[in-house]
Parts: C-alpha cells; structure tokens; sequence
C-alpha cells in the first residue's frame, strides 16, 4: 500500500519561521530599549522650544533632568488607578492626564545678558513650524516665560500646552496634554451642590411661584 | 520654452499675490495687526497676551452656571491681544509712530474714536469698530504712558469698552483690568465734561 500524498515543503520554509524568531528578539530588545529610553526623551514640541533657546543664548548647557510620561504610562496609571479606592477629586485629576514632561537645564560658565527678542523670534518660528502659537509672553529683567498651544485642535476634551520658564540660568521645559472633561465634571457637580445650597433654591424648592426653581 | 520660462515667474507671483490676498482677506473685521512687538532692551517690562476663540469660549463654558452674564460676554469675544511694553530711550520713539500709524490705519478703516485722553504724560485712545451701530465688531485701546510703557490692546467680537475690566478679569489679563479701569474712569470724566457743557 503506497503512503498518502503529501505536498512537499517548500524548501528553506523552517528557515524562515526561525528568522523570523531570531529577528523578533531583537527587535524586542530594541523596543524596549527604545521604550525605557523615552521615559528620558522630550517630545519634538518640547526639544523644539528647548533647541530655540539654547541657540540663543551661548554657553555650556547642562541636563539636569528630563522626564517624559506619555499615553501608554498615563493609561497604565488610569488602569491601575481604579483598582484603588480614590476621592473623585483626585481620581478626576487622574483621568485628565494624558502626557507630561518635563525638562531642566542649567547654564554653566559666564553668561551675558540674553536678548529675549532674538529667543522669542526664534521659539515662535520654530513652534509655528509646527502648528503652535505663542499664548503668552512675559519677560522681565532676565526672566523670560513662554506659553504656547496648537492653532488648532484644541477643545475640552484635547488640550495640550507647552511652557518654557528660562531666568538666564536655569531653564525649564515642560509640556501636557489633557482631557478638562472628568475635572469639568467634578466642578459642575461642585458648583451643583453648592447652587442647590443656595437660600434661593430651597426655597424655590419649598414654595412654587419663586423665580429659582430646581430642575 | 523661454515663454514658459516667463509664465512660470508670472503665475507665481499671482499666486502669492492671491495667497496674501486671501490672507488679508480672513482677518475678521474688528482685528488689528499691530506688528510684532519685541521685549525692550536692557531688561525692560514685556507681556504679551494672545488668546484665541476657542480658549475664551473654554473660559465662558467653565463660568456660565455660576455666572452667566459674564459667560456671553465671553462667548461674544472671538480673540484677545494684549502687549504692555516698557518705555526706554530706546524703543519710546519707534512706539511712539507706531500708535501713530496705527491711528491713522484705523481712522482710514471706519474705526470711530470714542474716547481720547491727553493726560500728563499719559495718551488713551479707544476705538470701537461697529456693523450697522448695534454690533460692536472689535475694540482697539492703545495707551502711551510717558514715563513706563505702552500698551496695545485689540478685543476682536462683541465687547463694549465698559466691560474690559471684567473680561480681563475673568481671563486673568491684569494689564486688561487695569486699562479697562482707564477706559472706564476716562469714559465718565467724558460724559461728565458733556453733560457740564450741556447744561
């Protein structure tokens, strides 16, 4: 009796499952790698800011520190916070995180007067490159404090702003991205309460014909 | 080929000149352009304020259970441009033809004075921009205090000069309080010279 057909494998095809493993490893490693790494990497809105201002202002700058929390560790935060017992309040705050980081520099060695008109020019040109706007623009003396947000985009739901705060020494970097819903939401409930304590109210709510009445 | 070569610098300059066109085109009626203002040499006094419609309309949403009058107050405004900029010898002349130019501009534009005040060293200037004398389209003030700045302020939507300190109150624009104080206290001692005059 002759043995049942069998297609042949088609030559060098356990090669290629085993390639394919061989490659997935390290491209794991890299991820992670990669991952990990950006906890200590700022966003491309952030290093933009940061770069304008170091290219105007001369001298030897230093990282003192550089932290990025983006979506992936903000959601692990949210997952694990519900299984913790949180007032609303900072449960909310919680919930409206979705990314921040932060980053601080120092200037070493002898540093002449900034031009902040020359920063400014150079920040907002790089920050509209990218659809960004300058809110806010204070300088007084050294101190220089920049507040930028899209041109676009922007809703209760989607908020994002980028700060640079630089005092000739020290500059410090920071941008966010939020959700205001869940603090909205603790807000009017608050606002709520405190409307329904209102003497108007309860007696609207006791006697009809009152101009308040509770809906 | 060498008529493309001539159309190709031709179509874009048209180009360009329809893009700035269309530019010019979208700034709504009651913004200005006051150019870009640059930080005083030598350590001087510079703020600069520049919230968009969506911001203010974020602001008027947070307040309009508690406060709904302020609300549409801030649900008529569609931008907010405040400059305070410190006076030194070395910018005070440049300023000062600039509000110049910048009255001008806005005299040309259909923009109706309605307050002036020469005090002191101190110079007010409050514009009002208006459709059909019911709408307030935008709101210009300029002040030029002698000694220490100069201030720029453009409110673009439905704002009346009386509410400035309220709106810059709400948006936490303090140099905005602090004009809408003068506009307010300028626009009494006008209405008060009037009325003396009436009599």
């Amino acid at each position: 009796m002759q043995p049942p057909y069998t297609p042949p494998k088609p030559p060098g095809s356990g090669f290629r499952a085993g390639y394919a493993v061989a490659a997935a490893v390290p491209l794991f490693f890299v991820l992670c790698v990669v991952g990990v790494t950006g906890y200590f990497r700022l966003g491309s809105e952030t290093t933009a800011l940061r770069q304008s201002l170091m290219g105007s202002v001369d001298g030897q700058w230093k990282k003192t520190i550089a932290v990025h929390l983006g979506w992936f560790t903000t959601s692990l935060v949210r997952a694990g916070s519900q299984l913790v017992k949180l007032d609303p309040e900072p449960r909310a705050a919680i919930e409206a995180v979705r990314g921040v980081e932060v980053g601080v520099y120092k200037l070493h060695g002898d540093s002449q007067r900034e031009d902040h008109g020359a920063i400014l020019a150079r920040a907002d040109k790089a920050m509209n490159r990218r659809g960004w706007v300058r809110v806010v623009g204070v300088s007084h003396d050294r101190d220089l404090v920049t507040v930028y947000m899209p041109r676009k985009g922007m809703s209760m739901r989607n908020l994002k702003c980028c700060v640079m705060v630089f005092n000739g020494r020290d500059l410090v970097v920071a941008s966010a991205r939020g959700n205001l819903e869940p603090l909205w939401a603790i807000a009017e409930k608050h606002l709520e309460l405190g409307l329904n304590r209102h003497p108007l109210v309860t007696c609207a709510a006791l006697g009809p014909g009152l101009p308040i009445r509770r809906e | 080929m060498k008529r493309l070569m001539l159309l190709v610098p031709g179509a874009v300059m048209l180009a360009s000149g329809l893009v700035l066109n269309v530019h010019a085109e979208t700034l709504p009626p009651g913004q200005v352009d006051f150019g870009t203002f640059l930080p005083p040499a030598g350590g001087g006094e510079f703020v600069e304020v520049n919230l968009t419609g969506s911001l203010i309309s974020m602001a008027a949403r947070f307040i309009e259970k508690q406060e709904p009058d302020v609300a549409q107050v801030l649900n008529g405004v569609q931008l907010v441009h405040v400059n305070v900029i410190g006076l030194n010898d070395t910018n005070r002349g440049d300023l000062e033809k600039r509000t110049e130019k910048v009255r001008k501009e806005l005299e040309s534009k259909g923009w109706e004075r309605i307050v002036t005040v020469q005090q002191n060293e101190q110079k007010v200037g409050v514009y009002l921009k208006t459709l059909n004398k019911d709408t307030v389209q935008g709101l210009v003030v300029m002040v030029m205090d002698g000694k220490d700045n100069a201030v720029f302020v453009n409110v673009v939507g439905d704002i009346k000069p009386e509410k400035l300190a309220l709106l810059g109150e709400r948006l936490h624009i303090d140099p905005l309080k602090k004009i809408g104080r003068v506009t307010e206290k300028a626009e009494k001692t006008e209405k008060t010279e009037e009325a003396e005059s009436g009599k």
